[in-house]
């Protein structure tokens, strides 16, 4: 009986994965586009669209988010952006645009949508000299304009550069520090946690050269920050290894997450309590949970509260009736990544974009990175830096 | 047969310097000489001893200061009412411009009082008799080794303590004392999974108890050999000797150890934050003997779960807000620890030793 | 049995035998080690009952020893040994079989230093008597305790203040508590270590006088340094050298008429 329903419910596990992979084979659709811009969410009135592979937004919030003023000239219905003594000028449903008086053609050209002027988003960023990925499975596109990765680094370096916040990204930027210095073996680096919260107050408080923050940049946060992505990582949900249930859908979480469901039976399992691990509130894992889980509703007030991912690990393998959530870095045998949706929570998955539960990792530094935090985060963001971040995250090139 | 510093002693000694006028005033001269140097290390200790004490008003300044905000937000409220863990997640999540300053800590409150009164419950009669059995009733050739082993126990980091309640006591208490049907009972109240007051009591009282051994037998042996020996001679047995002699006399020293034990129980963080389940839940005594089996979380572990929330102006207040009730909680167990010392002083007299 | 053990000892002890009826308790052959450190050898002696005994000697000679051995009070000191025999009207109190406890409630002890319990001047003199008898009433202890306290010659001055701590009292008063404090659980031998050695001059003629009240109704053992005190007080003498008993007798005899050349040397003032 029991051999059975297993069977079952493994074939229909396998059909579920088969038309997920044929669904996300398309490109995303256009709504679920999100911009992030020097870590932070682009926030639009207009979602950004999507024509023949490329992303066009409103042109307002990329200039401004990038630095850039911009004029609207209605009668020639021409955009005009200006970054330093760089000059784009675009004109609405034409390919044909001008880079500091050079003429360059486009492959699709600025249009008007509901009384908005939407513009290329790679063309318009790059131009003005920032970096821009964009991961077209996963809907993503990630913008930074202080460090691009392709400037040159100095030959030899020297000093000391302090870094804090966020635990989830403290292991990766240990192994990043390590390369580095292997390069340029006078530079002394220390890393220390405390949570994504520290690491921004403490980098726009100038006690350390970079923050690591495991979520977007928010308003809230203090002024004069900039952040650069350089990486992603997938958030998964995790249950103990003896728990019968294989899968479970962004819905069932949110019922669990916000106490609809208790009872493991109302998801398939065992006639027994769900006990909730959740992360206190300042965590970056908590906040993008949150937002992608939980659709901004709120946690149960029953939800134990742990302040790092290997405590909510280690308290998921300690309870058989337990779920918590974790940065897929810390995805070992000691719990178990239920189906999401159908999808394997894998890192292959969260890279091609069949997996949606990703989060950017920001290093937060105090105004444009200088000195020694630069050629940080320009090798960071160079080839081999990208390469480590590849290992066991998600490249943002 | 004269007894030291007596006149005649006094007369005798300036008879003799009399006579030899220079041995005299050597003598006069080292004595000043020492005198100064003695007034100067006097009043170097008397400048540390202000200076420490200014330190602390400033620190208790500082923390108090910090907390106003949240403090005159919720009045009364924020001890009798709960909520903290919905409060903390609405604070941090506020945008900039309206930031949420209501906070309710009752749960926080009443877990640190219960934690620290169930393990002083548990540490004190078992430290006591562990300190009684280590001075009084240990054969010679064990007490040594078992001395420095309570010692030992005594210096572990509490977050060792923590990963033992972890592994050990919380897992037991699941197996043992929690059913299925009763956490499935309980899970709209509270998710019972072993993390508990139980767990964040017993651990507790693990961390306490070598230390209150060791106080507590330092009382013990420090008792005046002369008041065991004339009980005994009085044909009082050993046993009755030590509790109605030794016991009373070194009560000074036992109360001390005690408090001691009570301020590191009050204060403890990491260990409690890892076995008590870490969820501002206010165990009801109206769940019968669930009441133990609850999960909940104590000041201390809240300012230290809740660190990262510190960037948040709210937040942070929030957290001092808690970090002043710890001092003020400190303070008077050290008030308490004076009356008390003073109310023994009047009843026995100079209670010796 | 007895009589061999008197006569082992008549080597180096003279008068013991006078009275072998009258005798409380008989001291026969002991010899004691701290560790390895003989402190007492081959020692024997009777104390007869209702009379002072005192014991005299040098600093370190052990007399002090001697005494704790009568109420098994050096039990406490964990390397102290023990040879011999020592009986209580006929009780061996070293027996295995021995109560302890019991030994001690029948022979009081009064220290060197005076050494009240820290309570008050009541509880000091009732302490031992609640804890022999825990149901007492309240008025048979009262009864005792003030009973006690005259017989040490202290009612008249504590009347008052009986509830004040024992520690107020002055240092003679304080030797006089520690007296009543062992006349109220009633035993038949009080042992003294050097009472008055702390004391001066007109509370040590009080307590004196207090040893020859009760020398009447108890036996008394009294180790002084003081030999005019010796003298005034005892009705037998021994005297002690380097942990043996060099001479004893009725304390007249051995004052005037010393056996041993050492014990005339030390009556003389020579050394001591």
């Amino acid at each position: 009986m029991r051999t059975r329903q297993r069977s079952v419910l493994l074939v229909a596990a396998a059909l579920v994965l088969l038309f997920s992979q044929f669904a996300f084979a398309q490109e995303a659709p256009a709504q679920d586009i999100s911009v992030l811009v020097n870590g932070q969410r682009l926030s639009l009135d207009t979602p950004p669209l999507l024509e023949q592979g490329r992303v066009l937004v409103p042109m307002r919030a990329i200039f401004e988010a990038i630095g850039a003023t911009v004029d609207w000239d209605g009668q020639t219905r021409t955009v005009t952006g200006r970054k330093g003594d760089v000059e784009v000028i675009l004109k609405i449903g034409d390919v044909n645009a001008r880079v500091s008086g050079r003429n360059v053609t486009l492959d699709v050209a600025a249009k008007v949508v509901n009384d908005r002027t939407l513009v290329p988003l790679r063309f318009v960023s790059e131009s003005l000299g920032a970096a821009v990925d964009w991961n077209g499975a996963a809907g993503q596109v990630v913008v930074n304009t202080a460090v691009t990765g392709g400037g040159e680094l100095p030959a030899t370096l020297s000093g000391t550069l302090k870094m804090s916040g966020s635990t989830s990204v403290q292991p990766l930027a240990e192994e990043l520090a390590q390369a580095f210095r292997q390069k340029y073996p006078q530079v002394q680096i220390t890393i220390t946690g405390g949570g994504s919260g520290v690491g921004i107050k403490d980098a726009a408080a100038g006690k350390v050269n970079i923050g690591n923050a495991s979520r977007a940049l928010k308003d809230s946060d203090p002024k004069g920050i900039v952040g650069t992505t350089i990486a992603k990582d997938a958030v998964v949900v995790v249950v103990h290894p003896n728990n019968p249930v294989n899968a479970l859908t962004k819905q069932q979480v949110k019922d669990i997450y916000t106490g609809k469901i208790t009872n493991w039976q109302a998801v398939g399992g065992p006639d027994a309590p769900i006990i909730v691990n959740s992360r206190t509130a300042p965590s970056g894992t908590f906040d993008f949970f949150t937002e992608e889980f939980l659709d901004n509703e709120k946690v149960v007030a029953t939800a134990k509260q742990h302040a790092s991912n290997g405590l909510v690990r280690q308290a998921v393998a300690a309870n058989e009736n337990a779920i918590g959530f974790i940065s897929m870095g810390y995805l070992d045998n000691t719990v178990k990544a239920p189906l999401m949706d159908g999808v394997t929570p894998s890192m292959e998955n969260a890279k091609n974009g069949t997996y949606h539960f990703v989060r950017p990792f920001n290093m937060v530094t105090n105004g444009e990175p200088t000195g020694l935090a630069r050629a940080f985060l320009e090798f960071v963001l160079s080839a081999e830096g990208q390469a480590i971040v590849g290992k066991e995250y998600i490249p943002v090139k | 047969m004269v007894p030291e510093g007596s006149p005649a002693q006094t007369a005798v000694a300036g008879k003799l310097a009399a006579g030899k006028e220079p041995a005299f005033q050597t003598v006069v001269v080292s004595a000043r000489r020492r005198s100064i140097k003695e007034a100067g290390i006097e009043k170097a200790l008397f400048a540390f001893t202000i200076l420490s004490s200014i330190l602390i008003f400033l620190i208790m300044f500082f923390v108090i200061s910090k907390a106003i905000p949240v403090l005159q937000a919720n009045g009364f409220s924020f001890v009798f009412s709960g909520g903290w863990d919905e409060h903390f997640v609405n604070a941090w999540l506020a945008p900039a411009g309206e930031p949420s300053w209501r906070f309710g800590a009752l749960p926080l409150i009443a877990g640190t009082l219960y934690t620290t009164a169930g393990a002083l419950l548990i540490a004190l009669p078992f430290g006591l008799g562990c300190a009684i059995f280590l001075t009084e009733l240990c054969p010679a050739r064990l007490r040594k080794p078992l001395e420095s082993t309570v010692r030992l126990l005594a210096a572990i980091p509490s977050v060792i303590y923590g990963l033992v309640g972890l592994l050990v006591v919380v897992p037991l208490i699941a197996d043992q004392l929690i059913s299925n049907e009763l956490a499935l009972q309980m899970i709209n109240v509270c998710a019972l999974d072993g993390t508990s007051l139980l767990a964040g009591m017993i651990v507790l009282s693990m961390m306490i108890v070598p230390i209150f051994i060791a106080l507590a037998a330092d009382a013990l042996a420090a008792v005046p050999r002369r008041y065991k020996e004339a009980s005994l001679a009085l044909g009082v047995s050993h046993w009755r000797t030590i509790v109605k002699v030794m016991l009373p006399v070194a009560r000074n020293g036992i109360l001390a150890g005690a408090i001691l034990a009570a301020g590191r129980a009050i204060g403890e963080a990491i260990a409690l934050s890892m076995v008590t389940g870490s969820v501002a839940n206010l165990p009801s005594v109206r769940h019968g003997l669930v009441f133990f089996l609850e999960p909940m979380r104590t000041l201390a572990s809240t300012i230290i779960d809740n660190a990262e929330g510190m960037s948040v102006a709210t937040c942070e207040a929030a957290l001092f807000a808690c970090a002043s009730f710890l001092l003020v909680a400190c303070i008077i167990l050290s008030l308490f620890a004076r009356l008390a010392a003073g109310g023994i002083q009047r009843k026995g007299g100079a209670a010796g030793g | 049995m007895q009589q061999t053990g008197i006569t082992g000892a008549g080597r180096n002890a003279t008068g013991i035998g006078n009275n072998p009826n009258n005798s409380k308790i008989m001291v026969q052959d002991i010899s004691s080690w701290y560790g390895a450190q003989p402190v007492l050898k081959e020692v024997s002696m009777p104390i007869h009952a209702k009379s002072i005994t005192g014991l005299i000697g040098p600093s370190g000679c052990g007399k002090s020893t001697f005494l704790r051995c009568l109420n098994r009070l050096n039990d406490l000191v964990r390397s102290f040994r023990l040879q011999g025999t020592i009986t209580l009207d006929g009780e061996d109190i070293y027996h295995p079989d021995a109560d302890v406890v019991l030994v001690r409630r029948k022979v009081g002890m009064v220290f060197q230093h005076p050494n009240p319990f820290p309570m008050s001047v009541f509880d000091n003199v009732a302490f031992g008597v609640r804890e022999h008898n825990r149901q007492i009433k309240k008025r048979e202890l009262e009864e005792i305790v003030v009973e006690s306290l005259q017989k040490a010659n202290l009612w008249e001055e504590v009347k008052d203040k009986l509830q004040a701590s024992g520690l107020s009292l002055s240092g003679g008063q304080q030797q006089r508590l520690c007296i009543a404090r062992v006349l109220a659980v009633m035993p038949e031998v009080i042992l003294l270590d050097e009472p008055c050695s702390s004391l001066d001059p007109v509370s040590t003629a009080k307590i004196e006088e207090l040893l020859l009240q009760l020398k009447n109704s108890y036996t008394v053992v009294v180790v002084t340094h003081n030999l005019g005190q010796a003298r005034r007080i005892s009705d037998y003498l021994g005297f002690f050298l380097d942990g043996r008993l060099v001479e004893y007798g009725a304390a007249a005899e051995v004052i005037t008429n010393p056996r041993e050349k050492a014990t005339e040397d030390y009556l003389a003032g020579n050394f001591g």
